[in-house]
């Protein structure tokens, strides 16, 4: 696995417990730029790996640091980089899409002209540029899920964790947001949390599996391989 | 912030709780005369003495009462005397004070903002947005300045529009001429403002205002400490009424519409027979909060004994 890649992000003995069980277990693994798959069977601890990762949750044991930068000790630097998509992206329906984007730069502290410009960029990439003025009540599903994508790339974040990030993208669509996932990642992290092992095939760099709390799989993915013939093993459970 | 006002305005439910509001203000005022000197022209204070007194007697006796509306309404907006009931004091409200008084008896907006508020913080929790919001630099910091700011240029807004109307219809109904010094109206007179009629009433309703934004800001925080809706309801009831409370007794000691001075009342019932026959509408939305806030009590206690009985069961 390549880790000598800036930037870097170092998760080391995390262990998170929720009633006595153990939702992460003594979880480390270093990760550089580039894509990496986050996998696992539904319960093995891979929402509450990125709710520890963006600081949702506090973990019992372990830390998290990005460039050194500690989301404990350092949370305001540390979210400062990073971006997030989770499962379920909320948004004000009453907004337009421009208007919702400009609102949550304005959240993420972009400055406007830079925040104007990230947003044209996505939004023409994701084909979204031509519905700007259309309220988010208008859009359907998919159009809201790229929309929740480019609200998590806005401040152009070192850490990009989007969880389940094509759900509602047709084929077409999947095909864009590899393109341009391949592209930041060149000198980003990105961290993919899904369960459609295909999308994620031809271009992660990086697998990460967790089963049942525990780190099983860190390794270097040879693009292009079935994941579910390599990783068949960890599926079964 | 032109955000968080967006959030705010952008909503059908509190587009028509505005507008709502309007139609009551601008009706109260088409019906209320704003100054004495009118009154004090055909009516002396002693006449206004024995028509109350009348009309709790009628009360008393079971009577139809014919007390005229505006009479009452004058009466307990302190406009006329400073009548306490059970003393049989009379006499006339010489402060500028009174003024602020008749100013603050309609506080719709903050009624308003407080509704606003409500809906504000649901919206966030209702779109999920927390979340997201949460990861970002400064969490929710941000968003709560500007919620803020938000809140005091909505309850400034509204104040204005309200004022504005208000303006209008007395002029318009009351006839009044708002360019007259203030100590030209006999119950002014000592004043040492040298201003007009006009320049005192906005002198108060900016100082209403801010008190406006104070408590609205206050209502803001403590809801944002509560998680349920219900809660949040009931907390911004509570601090409204508790506010208002403080602040009408801290201000006007004989204020009649405060809650402090009704359940202080021996004559707890007539006083309400007669303020409702009077048609205050200030008292109504006054009665409508309590009754709200009572029932949203109710079953929120309903609520916690149930879910203890199932989770032992």
């Amino acid at each position: 696995m390549e880790e000598n890649k800036m930037p870097l992000l170092s998760v080391s003995n995390v262990t998170k417990i929720y009633n006595e069980y153990k939702a992460l277990d003594d979880v480390s693994f270093n990760i550089g730029a580039g894509i990496t798959a986050l996998l696992g069977n539904n319960g093995a601890g891979k929402t509450t790996l990125i709710n520890g990762i963006v600081g949702l949750i506090e973990v019992n044991q372990g830390t998290f640091l990005l460039n050194e930068m500690d989301n404990a000790k350092e949370s305001k630097e540390f979210r400062r980089h990073l971006g997030f998509l989770p499962q379920e992206c909320g948004y004000y329906d009453e907004f337009t899409a421009l208007q919702f984007l400009r609102y949550m730069g304005a959240v993420k502290n972009v400055p406007r002209k830079k925040c104007d410009e990230v947003i044209e960029k996505y939004m023409t990439r994701l084909k979204l540029w031509e519905h700007r003025n259309k309220k988010i009540s208008k859009y359907s599903g998919g159009m809201k899920h790229r929309l929740g994508i480019i609200q998590a790339m806005l401040n152009e974040p070192m850490l990009l964790i989007l969880d389940e990030p094509t759900t509602g993208l047709d084929y077409v669509e999947r095909g864009i947001f590899s393109d341009m996932m391949r592209e930041y990642a060149k000198e980003h992290i990105v961290i993919i949390s899904t369960h459609i092992f295909s999308d994620v095939e031809n271009i992660a760099e990086n697998v990460l599996i967790l089963d049942a709390g525990k780190l099983v799989c860190n390794e270097k993915f040879e693009k292009g391989a079935s994941i579910i013939e390599k990783y068949k093993k960890y599926f079964e459970g | 912030m032109g955000y968080e006002l967006r959030k705010c305005l952008c909503n059908k439910t509190v587009i028509l709780i505005i507008l709502i509001f309007f139609v009551v203000n601008g009706l109260e005022a088409s019906y209320k005369s704003l100054y004495p000197e009118k009154v004090y022209d055909t009516t002396t204070t002693e006449t206004y003495k024995k028509l109350i007194d009348e009309a709790f007697e009628n009360i008393d006796e079971g009577r139809d009462v014919y007390l005229s509306s505006i009479f009452i309404d004058r009466f307990y907006d302190r406009q006329i005397t400073a009548f306490v009931y059970d003393e049989e004091q009379v006499g006339y409200e010489t402060e500028e004070v009174a003024f602020v008084n008749y100013e603050t008896s309609a506080m719709y907006g903050l009624i308003l903002v407080a509704v606003i508020v409500i809906i504000s913080i649901d919206l966030e929790r209702k779109t999920r947005m927390t979340q997201i919001i949460s990861v970002t630099e400064k969490r929710n910091g941000r968003i709560h300045l500007a919620k803020q700011l938000a809140i005091a240029a909505v309850v400034v807004f509204i104040n204005a529009f309200l004022f504005i109307e208000n303006v209008i219809v007395h002029k318009l109904v009351g006839e009044i001429d708002y360019g007259m010094k203030l100590y030209n109206i006999p119950g002014y007179r000592a004043t040492l403002f040298n201003g007009s009629i006009l320049e005192y009433k906005i002198i108060c309703a900016i100082g209403v205002c801010v008190i406006e934004i104070i408590i609205a800001n206050i209502i803001y925080i403590l809801a944002c400490f509560l998680k349920r809706n219900i809660h949040l309801i009931i907390g911004s009831v509570c601090t409204y009424v508790v506010l208002k409370m403080i602040s009408d007794n801290i201000a006007f000691k004989n204020y009649p519409y405060s809650l402090f001075s009704f359940f202080k009342s021996k004559n707890l019932v007539k006083e309400f027979i007669v303020v409702r026959i009077g048609n205050g509408y200030t008292y109504y939305l006054w009665i409508a909060l309590v009754f709200l806030f009572v029932v949203m009590l109710i079953t929120n206690v309903c609520n916690y004994f149930m879910n203890k009985t199932r989770r032992s069961i």
